[in-house]
């Protein structure tokens, strides 16, 4: 796909120590001096920096896709490329014929018909009146709408409008094409179509920019990838690296989460300090089949020395509960393990659940089984085959017999 | 060579698209459509004309042979077109703000494309009062037409630099659209539409002689009613304004449309 030339190719896009600050205009004051300073040429006071020295230089043919999180300025780099936006400091050189599809409906007019917004749109993009002439059949054909081309756009879904903006763009054949989520709105054939387009147009040479928090379009699409993070660039390489090291970093961000919080509640008054289920203390999902035995075994901790309640349930994967108890209910005594470890074990013989996704949820709570201090949840997933409904195989017969 | 034709092709098919969108715009949803751009001002006139002339007695020097109606007409339509046109543009960078935002789009072009529209409108109006008047039996001199022409060229420049300064404007302090109306309410009665500049006393003549749309107004009923001409002085003052605007008003916007977005 990507033929290798061995003359230097064409950039399309470079920005060299690009930063972008926007004013801080709260009064009219403040805006009435942004003028002032405008107009002689001196430089506005910018307090809130978005993007802070960016390098990026794309090159005709490339696919360079950009990741962060939210707020991590993809979406203004994109307005400063596009020229939406003016950097604040730095040089950004476009070249060559540039499509953006950033924002749903952007350049539509919504009390026009689908057929007069093509043509303001395609007009917006550049395009000429003979050239919109000779196209707009073609166009019409792509977004695929039907009858609805001649609605007024604003009661179009969502979908729609998005079906119009790429069908303009495919048939502006542009050099370099920017896009960000839009395309998710669309439904899964008409996605496929526009993957398709996309992969066809990067073949013949397009280049592509594309901003995504879908890591699958993303690895799809480009070979390159540029990871922004609070206004600078973190990482950028080939795309696999990229997106593996940014979904490891979410990983460990998740999980610095939980540990805090589990951190916090073992150092409460009464914590979990272990569940094994089936003899196995991991965290992994636990696999059973139907019927199988499940074996809980869990240490609470109690401070004061006191014996904690425990508090054991099942539930499915979206908090609906299948059933649960509490150790004072049933008067089960644990063994006491040390003054202030306490341990239990809840014998399930063949766990009647069917199929499914459910969590084995266990809480420690004080003496008086009135607050709750701590929780630890472990998944597991019952294999097997049913066409039963619900979630448990309730103990049945058949009469008349 | 080539790149540059494309682009002034584009922009052009863009002006083009825009200002038919425009128009379109703003009488779509009127049961007479585009009549109403005439039917409109036709009735202004005619308010005008009975309080002006009726209740005011207000004089005119050849009143005699061409009658009020007439030398209203010929002030107001210029003026319709003018007043509109920096109304209009004066908020054509905050109304299409979203537009903005998604798009990049010749910011230079949004303002343009009002101003041209008013214009566009109101000569259609201006020729079709004009005829009416010459079907009504009022003296209208067919060589002057060229020279009313070149006049609503003249306004037009005028309209397009002031619409440039004051969207410039509008964008950092939005009390600027607010103040407008009541500014070219002003305006227009300081500007001899419902008066002839004869009929005033010299010191008030030489007070409001330098004002941008004076010369303009006064020449195109000199050419088409036949009424005394302008001096060459106030003529020369009345381009040099148009070009100043259009000048500075180009500069302000210039210096000032890369920033737009982060004011709106």
């Amino acid at each position: 796909m990507n033929a290798v030339t061995p003359e230097r190719r064409e950039s399309l896009v470079r920005l060299q120590n690009v930063s972008k600050a926007f004013p801080r205009v709260f009064r009219s004051v403040d805006r009435l001096r942004a003028l002032l300073h405008l107009l002689i040429g001196r430089k506005p006071e910018h307090p809130s920096v978005v993007l802070e020295d960016i390098n990026i230089e794309v090159l005709r043919g490339q696919s360079l896709g950009l990741i962060g999180v939210n707020g991590a300025g993809k979406s203004t780099l994109l307005k400063v490329i596009t020229g939406v936006l003016t950097a604040s400091a730095g040089t950004v050189e476009v070249r060559g014929r540039i499509a953006p599809l950033l924002e749903l409906g952007a350049g539509f007019h919504p009390e026009y018909t689908g057929r007069d917004n093509i043509r303001l749109n395609a007009a917006l993009l550049g395009m000429s009146s003979a050239d919109i002439d000779a196209n707009i059949d073609g166009i019409i054909a792509f977004a695929d709408i039907g009858r609805h081309i001649d609605e007024p756009v604003k009661n179009y879904s969502s979908g729609m409008v998005v079906r119009l903006g790429f069908a303009v763009v495919a048939a502006i054949k542009p050099d370099l094409l920017i896009t960000d989520e839009v395309l998710a709105v669309g439904d899964e054939s008409f996605q496929k179509k526009c993957v398709q387009w996309i992969e066809n147009f990067l073949a013949g040479g397009g280049t592509l920019l594309l901003v995504s928090h879908s890591m699958y379009h993303i690895q799809k699409l480009c070979r390159h990838a540029c990871w922004l993070h609070e206004g600078r660039i973190h990482q950028m390489g080939d795309v696999f690296d990229v997106t593996q090291d940014y979904l490891a970093w979410h990983e460990r961000k998740s999980r610095e989460l939980t540990e805090a919080g589990r951190e916090r509640a073992i150092a409460g008054e009464y914590a979990i300090t272990e569940l094994r289920v089936n003899g196995d203390a991991g965290t992994s999902t636990l696999l059973l089949g139907r019927n199988q035995p499940l074996v809980a075994e869990i240490t609470l901790r109690a401070r004061d020395g006191r014996i904690p309640v425990l508090a054991i349930g099942v539930k499915r994967t979206d908090g609906t509960a299948v059933y649960g108890l509490t150790s004072d209910m049933e008067g089960a005594t644990p063994k006491r393990i040390s003054d202030e470890l306490f341990q239990w074990q809840l014998h399930f013989d063949a766990l009647p659940l069917l199929p499914g996704s459910y969590l084995l949820a266990v809480h420690a709570m004080d003496p008086e089984a009135v607050r709750l201090f701590d929780t630890l949840e472990r998944a597991i997933t019952v294999r097997g085959q049913s066409r039963e409904l619900g979630m448990v195989r309730l103990p049945h017969r058949w009469g008349p017999q | 060579m080539k790149q540059l034709a494309a682009q002034s092709s584009s922009a052009a098919t863009l002006t083009w698209v825009l200002v038919r969108r425009d128009i379109k715009d703003r009488y779509l949803g009127t049961v007479s459509g585009l009549l109403w751009a005439f039917l409109g001002p036709a009735l202004t006139l005619l308010i005008y004309a009975f309080v002006f002339q009726t209740l005011m007695k207000v004089k005119v020097p050849s009143a005699g042979t061409t009658g009020f109606v007439a030398f209203l007409a010929l002030g107001l339509w210029p003026w319709y077109a003018f007043a509109d046109a920096i109304g209009r543009g004066t908020n054509a960078i905050v109304a299409n703000s979203a537009l903005l935002g998604k798009i990049a789009l010749p910011r230079y072009l949004l303002v343009l494309v009002p101003v041209i529209s008013s214009f566009a409108v109101h000569t259609l109006g201006f020729i079709a009062v004009t005829a009416a008047l010459f079907a009504t039996g009022t003296d209208i001199a067919a060589s002057g037409l060229l020279v009313t022409a070149l006049c609503l060229m003249g306004i037009l420049l005028l309209a397009t630099g002031l619409a440039w300064w004051l969207a410039t404007l509008n964008v950092f302090l939005r009390d600027v659209s607010a103040m407008l109306p009541q500014i070219l309410t002003l305006w227009m009665l300081i500007t001899p539409i419902f008066f002839h500049v004869a009929t005033l006393s010299a010191p008030l003549v030489s007070l409001l002689a330098h004002n941008p749309m004076m010369g303009w107004i006064e020449l195109i009923r000199a050419a088409l009613l036949g009424l005394p001409a302008p001096s060459t002085s106030s003529i020369v003052e009345a381009c040099a304004w148009s070009v100043f605007a259009l000048v500075s008003g180009a500069y302000v916007f210039h210096r000032a449309q890369p920033h737009f977005e982060d004011y709106l």
